[in-house]
């Protein structure tokens, strides 16, 4: 008996294992016969020996221009990763679920491990190739001066053990979350917590310990949370802990992360004098953490897919029931007929892009009471005019935060706008109504407008709460430049969503921040002169107007070239 | 050849554009090219099309001509060029070279016009899978231009003409490929176009959907509406045509009435085979005999249509081999359906 379970267990180890190299070999096979990853290597290939090159033009005038060569590899392949995390390697199982086929792979014997197995490794594999095109050209840091081997071996094995992790926080999200997007979000939203560490979780432990102290009524008790946290934090946090000894215990736990963190490996690795081992503490912590996310995307594999094997997208929170009405009180009460779809409206593309890419009536009004909140408690925790944070401030913190939620809402939107289309094969239906294919751009982009509704009208609301703050960053010409550029982006996404199966999103702002990096000595020059010539803010802001119009005058213009060529496919 | 212009069905009164519902609000009659009260121009004219994908030509100067009312099949091996031709008549591709004028309008010039009137079901019954059947159909109804009240009184018979009644709140996406192919189809009926062009309509669909979907298109016909379709299934479409396109490797083998098709070159036969039992092995059986050129299983192991050279071929000795082997023939019947055999002789074998 028990032998018979022993060779079944070993068979099936023995399926998993053909299954994952059958599909680990068909991935390779499919990777080396493409042009467009070989052209994505060689072109990051070619920025690092553009930065070799500008390491060798500042070594003329520079000390140990190997060490700031090296230093901005390291940083600009941790870029490429979290890059690769969002958009690469978080869609290994998730693109199975909406193309629908992740049934048929389980009918046809490949088991959760396999696929986990065989889907991860060819992307981790495509991914580190990345990492291995570059180490000859980062070994060529030694002979510009201020590097050792050892620090090159230490950085590329921090990479890969950061590479590891990502791809396995990347696996795990793409097991639980059904679409690419949502699975893109949330890895991004890890990354950022376990890059961040200390940075981005002190504000949140700060503000919970202000939330406490302001439901005991203690507030008076301590100094209220300082203007300069982020500098002066560690202060507040002790004083802050005579009344709350539990926020000591969490920033002792936050000040070991941070030993271990990837940020801090990095800035130990690229400054001068590294002597530490090649296999550090975090690199240890890293590989154990990836294998038990591994694990777990495995223990969690079968429950998290069970719903997911038909390959039908969700409808999100819009009722079904438009028009024949309630079926069940209690179903109605679930989906209630005003969360429904209803009728075409006459601009019929809006309607579907506000339905079926934002959300329709339930996202807005779940997004307008989720602003709300934030509007509320902010003020609630932040805003005390006598011992901490001014009204202007928190007008400030108010008005740059739903800031930020109009620009990340209208980059995702923008990146569905084509995606879902493109993905479900309806692109070619759309286009082929008898609308002009700039109205259909058009009408999407309308019926996404609204699902920023919310986020707009709380706008509005903040802008009241101190209007000079609004007024001194419309003045700010950077704003200004700042809307061009994200108007930029906008556009690139809306193209790129038509050109790549996932990752329009991170991949465009990629783009932008290498176009923009490069382009800003560029226009810093004309820009800066303008100002100095003219003594005005606003003519500042030309040679940005006029690059940014023209850029985006392109990008409409190979949108609809892009669309045409779709539509005959389809 | 034949030239077919004139001589049709549907150019009858109540054809002209302008009397027909296809019509949507807003358009005035008059205001859409090709839209003059007493315009007889054919459904589709095509003068001298070819079309190229890098370096591989798809289309070679085509001419083809298809009159109003007419049910047209459009015939031809994998890579003939018909889902080309076709996407060009639905203004999704745009021509490299030639003349193609649909409904009186010219394809490049007028498309959205040619669009308020046409309907097209391309081979992938792309559907709005987010939405609802009834939301779908209110959806492409408005998008025609379709108001309310009319999308009320027209979805609901769209549904029951395509048997999706049941279904009208059901998720598209949840619908097997047969149903959204036949919602697809509700689709393309939703805003009453002039033109239909159907690409493998019938691919996906259960035999009782199939003949419904025929006879569904033979209706529309006698509404006065133009019918394109493009199938591989001869003999459906030989019973249903009025007149038939070959298109083999880019180029018009023939143009014209189902009745004037050559009977290829006498020699070739299409034979039905049916058999008592399911007999899967009757093609290894069979194909291995003098002049037997194809065995085509039709709808099980028990029917099958057998293609030879009569001139190479020995019936009674075919017959003889399957008596033998005790397999217990029902019926061996030479096919009437003349496209099965044009087909052969027209087109050959493979694509470029």
């Amino acid at each position: 008996m028990r032998a018979t379970a022993a060779n079944t267990a070993t068979a099936a180890t023995a399926t998993a294992a053909t299954a994952a190299a059958a599909m680990f070999t068909r991935a390779l096979r499919s990777d080396s016969r493409r042009l467009r990853p070989h052209l994505f290597r060689m072109m990051f290939a070619g920025l690092i020996l553009g930065s070799l090159v500008v390491a060798h033009v500042q070594s003329l005038s520079l000390g140990a221009p190997g060490l700031f060569f090296f230093s901005n590899i390291l940083w600009l392949n941790l870029v490429l990763i979290v890059l690769a995390a969002v958009s690469f390697l978080s869609t290994a199982i998730t693109e199975e679920k909406e193309e629908g086929t992740l049934g048929l792979l389980m009918m046809a014997g490949v088991g959760p491990l396999a696929m986990l197995l065989g889907k991860s490794s060819t992307r981790l594999f495509s991914t580190s190739l990345l990492l291995v095109v570059q180490f000859p050209f980062a070994l060529m840091a030694i002979v510009l001066g201020g590097v050792t081997f050892t620090q090159i071996a230490a950085g590329y094995i921090a990479l890969a053990a950061f590479l590891a992790l990502s791809a396995n926080i990347g696996l795990l999200t793409s097991v639980i979350c059904r679409r690419s997007g949502n699975a893109g979000g949330v890895t991004l939203l890890v990354l950022t917590v376990v890059l961040g560490g200390g940075y981005v979780l002190r504000p949140l432990v700060a503000l919970l310990a202000l939330a406490e102290l302001r439901l005991w009524g203690l507030e008076r008790q301590v100094s209220m949370m300082p203007l300069d946290w982020y500098r002066g934090g560690s202060a507040w946090f002790d004083d802050i802990s005579s009344t709350q000894p539990w926020v000591s215990v969490v920033a002792g736990w936050l000040d070991d992360y941070d030993q271990l963190s990837m940020v801090t490996r990095l800035e130990q690795i690229g400054g001068s004098g590294f002597s530490e081992s090649l296999i550090s503490r975090g690199v240890v912590w890293d590989l154990v953490v990836s294998l038990v996310l591994f694990g777990i995307a495995w223990w969690v594999f079968i429950p998290a897919t069970r719903n997911a094997l038909t390959g039908v997208p969700p409808r999100g929170p819009v009722a079904t029931a438009s028009v024949s009405g309630r079926r069940g009180w209690l179903k109605w009460l679930s989906r209630p007929r005003w969360l429904a779809a209803g009728r075409a409206w006459r601009t019929a593309i809006s309607w579907k892009e506000f339905h079926f890419t934002t959300g329709g009536v339930a996202w807005l009004l779940l997004k307008t009471v989720a602003y709300g909140a934030f509007l509320g408690i902010s003020g609630w925790l932040l805003f005390d005019p006598v011992g901490g944070m001014p009204l202007r401030a928190w007008a400030r913190i108010v008005l740059l935060g739903l800031l930020c939620f109009v620009g990340i809402e209208g980059g995702v939107y923008a990146s569905r706008v084509f995606h879902d289309e493109r993905k479900y094969r309806t692109l070619g239906v759309t286009l082929g109504f008898p609308i002009p294919a700039w109205r259909i751009v058009l009408e999407k982009l309308a019926g996404c407008s609204l699902g920023l509704l919310p986020a707009l009208g709380w706008l509005l609301i903040g802008i009241q709460i101190d209007e000079l703050v609004f007024w001194d960053l419309m003045a700010d010409y950077r704003t200004w430049i700042a809307g061009l550029v994200y108007l930029v982006l906008v556009h690139l996404v809306l193209l790129l969503s038509l050109y790549v199966r996932w990752g329009a999103l991170p991949l465009a702002v990629a783009m932008l921040v290498i176009v923009v990096g490069c382009g800003y000595p560029l226009m810093w020059l004309p820009t800066v002169a303008l100002g100095v010539v003219t003594e005005s803010d606003e003519a500042m802001v030309m040679p940005s107007i006029y690059a940014c119009s023209v850029a985006v005058a392109v990008l409409l213009g190979l949108i609809v070239l892009r669309l045409k060529v779709v539509a005959s496919e389809s | 050849m034949t030239e077919l212009a004139g001589d049709v069905p549907g150019d009858v009164p109540g054809d002209v554009p302008g009397d027909v519902p296809g019509d949507v609000p807003g358009d005035v009659p008059g205001d859409v090219p090709g839209d003059v009260p007493g315009d007889v121009s054919p459904a589709v004219s095509v003068e001298g099309l070819s079309h190229s994908y890098s370096e591989r030509r798809a289309l070679r100067s085509i001419d083809l001509e298809i009159p109003r009312g007419r049910l047209h099949g459009l015939v031809g091996p994998n890579g003939a060029g018909k889902s080309t031709l076709l996407k060009i008549l639905a203004t999704l591709l745009e021509t490299q070279s030639g003349l193609v004028s649909v409904l009186g309008m010219g394809v490049t010039e007028d498309a959205l016009s040619i669009r308020r009137r046409l309907g097209y079901l391309p081979e992938d019954p792309a559907a709005y899978r987010q939405m609802t059947c009834f939301e779908m159909l209110d959806f492409c109804g408005a998008v025609h231009g379709r108001p309310l009240e009319q999308r009320d009184v027209e979805i609901a018979p769209a549904l029951e003409m395509v048997g999706l009644s049941d279904r009208r709140d059901q998720v598209v996406g949840t619908l097997s490929r047969g149903l959204q192919r036949r919602l697809g189809v509700a689709r393309v009926l939703i805003h009453d176009p002039d033109l239909l062009i159907f690409d493998e309509p019938a691919a996906g669909l259960d035999p009782r959907a199939r003949i419904e979907l025929m006879e569904l298109m033979r209706d529309l016909c006698g509404l006065g509406k133009t019918v394109v379709i493009s199938s591989h299934i001869l003999a459906e479409l030989g019973d249903l045509c009025d007149s038939v396109t070959v298109l083999d490797r880019g180029r018009v083998r023939f143009h014209g009435m189902i009745d004037e098709l050559p009977g290829g070159d006498g020699d070739l036969g299409c034979y039905e085979l049916r058999l008592l039992h399911d007999e899967e092995a009757i093609g290894e059986i069979v194909s291995v005999l003098d002049g037997v050129l194809d065995v085509v299983p039709l709808e099980s192991g028990r029917a099958w249509r057998v293609v030879c050279r009569s001139s190479q071929t020995d019936i009674a000795s075919l017959l003889k081999t399957l008596v033998e082997r005790g397999i217990i023939v029902v019926s061996f019947v030479r096919e009437q359906n003349r496209l099965n055999e044009a087909f052969l002789s027209l087109t050959t074998r493979g694509v470029e």
